[in-house]
């Protein structure tokens, strides 16, 4: 499988940092100049990403259930969601005794955020088939932010309208998702905690949030009962 | 002074309650719904997690709800989390069809029929309150017969509804 874990730099901009004061540093700032950082994790382009899903399709893995849920491109994108979900969890394994990523979740969660459209024209704010937002965007590309085990490169909002830029970006914001409710709750998240976190209502009181969870599991149970009803 | 709007409202509060809802189709996956105008409410609800940094622009929950056949207010939501300028875009293109007094089709996702009254209750045009059902509805559209159209993702683009 391609991979592109070799330790890469990136150049940090000249800024101030706060500091003791001191005889050196009176004001309490210094100014730091332009530097070289070691990326921590991973940084895939667009071309990675393909070259990756090109080599995953080719490996076995669990895909989500084969129903389309009532949308047209149900299950257009199955393979894709199976193949990223595969590869991520290898990247993030999980501890025992928690699982691994279902592929069925992230299915039940895009048809919840667009119902399987790729290219909703009017919206500018959260893009794509999983609705990625520009700061969750910005976020995913950031080298020394909060994902910065594992990030991308060179990804451009228009980018994310293309599923098969979307959902890698997705599958691998759900991760990061389940290590912040983790950090959270003291504890891993049940599934309806990961898909609330994901969404931003993990901690929202709204009557919304229960109609979104809700919207959520129909799509969810529907696969799982499927599942079920196929073997 | 008579308007239209006063006339359809007066003809539908005084009809017998199903009259102003009708199922128009349904599979097992979704269906299509003609709600009189005074029977659909529209919300944008803050969402925001208070735990977590503000966005930029907001967090809104966009709910529409609409009187079902078991005088049930059923909630349809925007899968989607939005911005307060897109909630409100969505609750304003509600309120100008209701204004024009006629009749509108939801498409919603979710076709169970088994929901139940929550607790919980919200107030309709009039000052009419009604419980709200336990279902759990995803908005494709909704439109009205003179050409007004809103699609969840495409809003007011053509071809409206999108077909999903």
């Amino acid at each position: 499988m391609a991979d592109n874990t070799k330790k890469k730099k990136t150049s940090v901009k000249a800024h101030t940092r706060r500091v003791p004061v001191s005889d050196k540093n009176p004001s309490g700032i210094t100014r730091v100049r332009k530097h070289d950082r070691i990326v921590q994790g991973p940084r895939l382009g667009k071309a990675d990403l393909l070259l990756i899903l090109k080599a995953l399709l080719t490996e076995n893995f669990l895909r989500p259930t084969p129903d389309n849920l009532g949308y047209r491109s149900g299950t257009a994108y199955d393979d894709q969601i199976g193949a990223w979900t595969h590869y991520f969890n290898k990247a993030f394994p999980p501890t025992p005794p928690e699982s691994p990523l279902d592929p069925d979740l992230v299915k039940a969660l895009i048809a919840s955020e667009s119902g399987f459209v790729a290219d909703p024209q009017k919206n500018s704010k959260a893009l794509g088939i999983a609705q990625i937002t520009r700061q969750t965007l910005k976020t995913l590309l950031d080298p020394l932010g909060e994902s910065r085990d594992f990030t991308f490169k060179q990804i451009s909002l228009k980018d994310l309208k293309d599923p098969q830029i979307a959902i890698p970006l997705a599958v691998r914001w759900l991760f990061q998702k389940k290590i912040l409710a983790t950090k959270r709750l003291g504890r891993a998240p049940t599934t309806e905690e990961l898909i609330l976190q994901y969404k931003g209502l993990l901690g929202s009181t709204s009557d919304y949030q229960k109609s979104a969870l809700g919207n959520f599991q129909k799509h969810f149970d529907r696969l799982k009962r499927q599942k079920k009803a196929d073997r | 002074m008579i308007t239209k709007n006063f006339l359809v409202s007066l003809f539908v509060t005084l009809l017998p309650a199903c009259s102003h809802y009708k199922l128009v189709k349904a599979n097992e996956y979704w269906r299509e719904v003609l709600v009189a105008p005074n029977f659909i409410t529209a919300t944008c609800e803050d969402v925001e997690d208070q735990e977590i940094k503000k966005t930029p622009g907001g967090r809104f929950g966009f709910t529409i709800y609409f009187i079902n056949e078991r005088e049930l207010a059923d909630p349809v939501i925007q899968g989607n989390v939005l911005d307060e300028e897109d909630c409100l875009k969505r609750k304003k293109a509600v309120e100008a069809m209701q204004r024009r007094g006629l009749p509108i089709q939801l498409r919603i996702h979710g076709s169970e029929d088994d929901s139940k009254a929550s607790e919980r209750e919200i107030t309709f045009a009039h000052g009419r309150r009604f419980r709200v059902s336990t279902g759990v509805y995803q908005l494709h559209a909704f439109w009205n017969d003179v050409g007004d159209c809103f699609d969840s993702q495409f809003e007011d683009s053509k071809p409206c509804p999108y077909d999903r």
